[in-house]
């Protein structure tokens, strides 16, 4: 069974990439968010096994996001910026420059195990 | 003085004297023993029209001193009745206290001399109307007309009932008179009650005396030889405390001298605290006024907005020429000591021109200072909005750009045209990395994300050398916290360049309304701030926030950097 996967992010254009991106992973996209709001919202409806979550909503911080979703949900959060910019901490995270379809293929090997 | 006044005065100053003598001495040559009350009754009368007249000398167009000299005249018409004469007893019974309704009029006026509000004309003129009650007694006294001459309608009955009126209005009178002295003490302020102090107190016990003597007389009657002696006293209190305000005043301008010779000893900025003692106002303010425009500042050079004029301040304002110098906010209660402000005023022009300029430059300082603090916070928002443009623009373009060359290069087959896709992408990378250092050097987001205390921590995870954070406090105000990211970034890099140190600690906490963010290191010490640009630059920086950098590093000491901004 195909591991589901929300898209968070405010970049439309990054959304549109990333979806095409972890489709060809193997994933199954089931739905994209541009802010914190709606995330919250999918979550619940969509429950997706994976959100990769954007550090930085226009309404308000990724990382109190992620603390916030059921612990059944998987996060992966992404920046364009550094994980030392950001104060992380202990969370999964990602440089957006690092998604690459061999990682995200690991990963999603990885979820299939 | 205008030649009606003049010849008032003149008419005063003979007829009082005149009727002092007249009618107190009417009592000797009708061969009559003094009364007891004589020497009160003289010194009431002879004092209260020497006062009136000084006061209305000094001040003419107050009727203060006009009404005071009536009074005393009335009271020595009193006094005539003793003369044996028909017609000197019948003037004399006529005005028998009416010196009492004057002094009221006076004291409820006091200290313009005006009744302002109609309430209190009212007021007054039914307490004249107890003078008619007198003469009305007089008429229907139970006395031949050869003893009182007015005596033309002998009615005992009506006498009675006349004198009890008369004495209930008076108790009624005296007893309105203390509320409205009570209402108007409690409502003065320290100037106010200092100036009109002693006349007020003695008003006060004027109008209790009465009022005591009204009961007194209801209860055991006024009988010859009974004298209550408390309204006499108070009677001679009153022109007594118009003197001592007098003197008083006078005295205040010789404070005047001291004044100019402490302002001479004395440093900018003690200004006001010198007029507030020489005119006895704790509360006075002192405005200077901008030579640009027609804004105030206090003597340390922050606007001042002038209060607007009320029933307790006012506003003289001091200058040279037609230029006004200053304003001086007072309270109301000084306006009554004219001669004062003036001399005053006069006397600290010099000073004041002094005092004034001191408080421009201090403004302009300040002018200045906020307009540094604002080019800092200016072109903190720059860079703060500059890397926001930079994360949202340009990078998530490469980013992008980055994720479509990644799943392209999975579906090219052409080896060459693979390892061409490889290289752009790496290109990309590089791109994208040194983008991100550039944003992070403009602003580094993780300050206004997570705060100073995060940052510092990130800068010290960056360090080669051992950095220890310790963080005491929560977040601070933003110009603050850049600063702060700058001193600590400067004073690390220097760590790391200079200081062959082998630890180095970050501390940052608040104190005493200030945010201070020390840098220290065990290195070789010797920095000096006046090298180079890079701590001047952070000297500046926290400079521009009210604040101070401190740089210790005494050779072989190691290096401290602190800077100490406000944060309140």
């Amino acid at each position: 069974m195909r591991t589901t996967v929300l898209i968070v992010d405010d970049h439309p254009s990054f959304r549109r990439l990333a979806r095409r991106l972890f489709e060809e992973a193997g994933f199954t996209v089931v739905g994209e968010a541009g802010d914190g709001r709606s995330a919250v919202a999918s979550v619940l409806a969509l429950k997706p096994d994976l959100v990769l979550l954007d550090v930085m909503l226009p309404d308000g911080s990724g990382i109190e996001l992620a603390d916030r979703l059921p612990p059944s949900t998987a996060v992966l959060l992404v920046s364009s910026r550094s994980a030392d910019d950001l104060a992380i901490g202990s969370r999964r995270f990602m440089r957006k420059d690092e998604l690459t379809l061999d990682r995200l293929r690991a990963v999603a090997a990885g979820a299939g195990e | 003085m205008t030649p009606r006044a003049r010849l008032a005065w003149f008419v005063l100053l003979v007829a009082g004297p005149a009727f002092v003598v007249f009618g107190e001495l009417g009592f000797w040559l009708n061969g009559i023993a003094p009364r007891e009350t004589f020497p009160l009754d003289l010194g009431v009368s002879s004092l209260a029209i020497a006062s009136g007249l000084v006061l209305w000398r000094l001040r003419p167009e107050n009727r203060t001193g006009l009404l005071l000299g009536v009074a005393g005249i009335l009271w020595t018409i009193g006094g005539i009745r003793a003369y044996r004469n028909a017609w000197a007893f019948g003037v004399g019974q006529c005005f028998d206290g009416s010196q009492d309704l004057v002094l009221a009029h006076l004291l409820i006026a006091y200290p313009s001399g005006r009744l302002g509000h109609r309430s209190l004309r009212v007021l007054v003129t039914a307490g004249y109307g107890l003078f008619v009650v007198g003469v009305l007694e007089t008429i229907t006294m139970d006395l031949p007309r050869r003893v009182n001459a007015f005596a033309v309608w002998h009615a005992p009955a009506l006498h009675g009932t006349l004198s009890t009126i008369g004495s209930v209005g008076a108790g009624m009178y005296a007893t309105t008179g203390i509320a409205i002295i009570g209402r108007r003490w409690l409502r003065a302020g320290y100037s106010r009650r200092r100036v009109l102090g002693p006349v007020l107190l003695a008003a006060l016990f004027f109008a209790l005396a009465v009022a005591v003597d009204e009961v007194v007389q209801a209860i055991v009657g006024s009988e010859p030889g009974i004298v209550f002696f408390p309204p006499l006293v108070a009677r001679l209190l009153i022109p007594v405390a118009f003197l001592f305000g007098l003197a008083r005043s006078r005295l205040d301008r010789l404070v005047v001298g001291d004044l100019v010779l402490e302002l001479d000893a004395s440093g900018a900025g003690t200004m006001q605290a010198a007029l507030a003692r020489a005119l006895h106002d704790p509360g006075l303010q002192v405005g200077y006024r901008l030579d640009d425009g027609d804004e105030f500042v206090d003597s340390e050079g922050e606007p001042l907005v002038l209060p607007v004029e009320d029933a307790d301040h006012a506003i003289t304002y001091v200058g040279r020429g037609d230029a006004q110098l200053a304003a001086i906010v007072h309270e109301r209660a000084l306006l009554e000591q004219p001669s004062l402000i003036e001399a005053v005023s006069a006397a600290v022009g010099l000073a004041l021109d002094n005092e004034r300029l001191h408080a421009q430059l201090r403004n302009q300082l300040q002018v200045l200072r906020a307009s540094r603090a604002r080019l800092v916070r200016t072109a903190d928002s720059e860079r703060r909005r500059l890397e926001r443009d930079l994360h949202d623009g340009a990078q998530q373009r490469l980013l992008a750009l980055g994720l479509a060359l990644n799943m392209l290069r999975a579906r090219v087959e052409d080896a060459e045209s693979a390892q061409l896709l490889a290289e752009a992408e790496e290109e990309l990378a590089t791109a994208v990395s040194e983008l991100r250092e550039l944003a992070r050097g403009i602003h580094p987001a993780i300050l206004t994300d997570q705060g100073l205390a995060a940052a510092a921590r990130t800068l010290a995870s960056r360090s080669a050398v051992p950095v220890e954070v310790v963080v005491n406090g929560g977040r601070f105000p933003p110009a603050v916290e850049t600063a702060g990211y700058y001193v600590i970034a400067e004073a690390l890099a220097n760590v790391m360049r200079y200081a062959h140190a082998g630890r180095a600690r970050i501390e940052i906490r608040e104190a005493a309304g200030l945010a201070l963010i020390e840098v220290s290191d065990d290195g070789v010490g010797g920095a000096d701030s006046r090298r180079g640009t890079g701590l001047a630059g952070l000297a500046d920086r926290v400079g521009a926030l009210d604040g101070r950098l401190v740089v210790e590093s005494a050779a072989g000491t190691g290096t401290t950097v602190r800077a100490e901004i406000p944060c309140a």
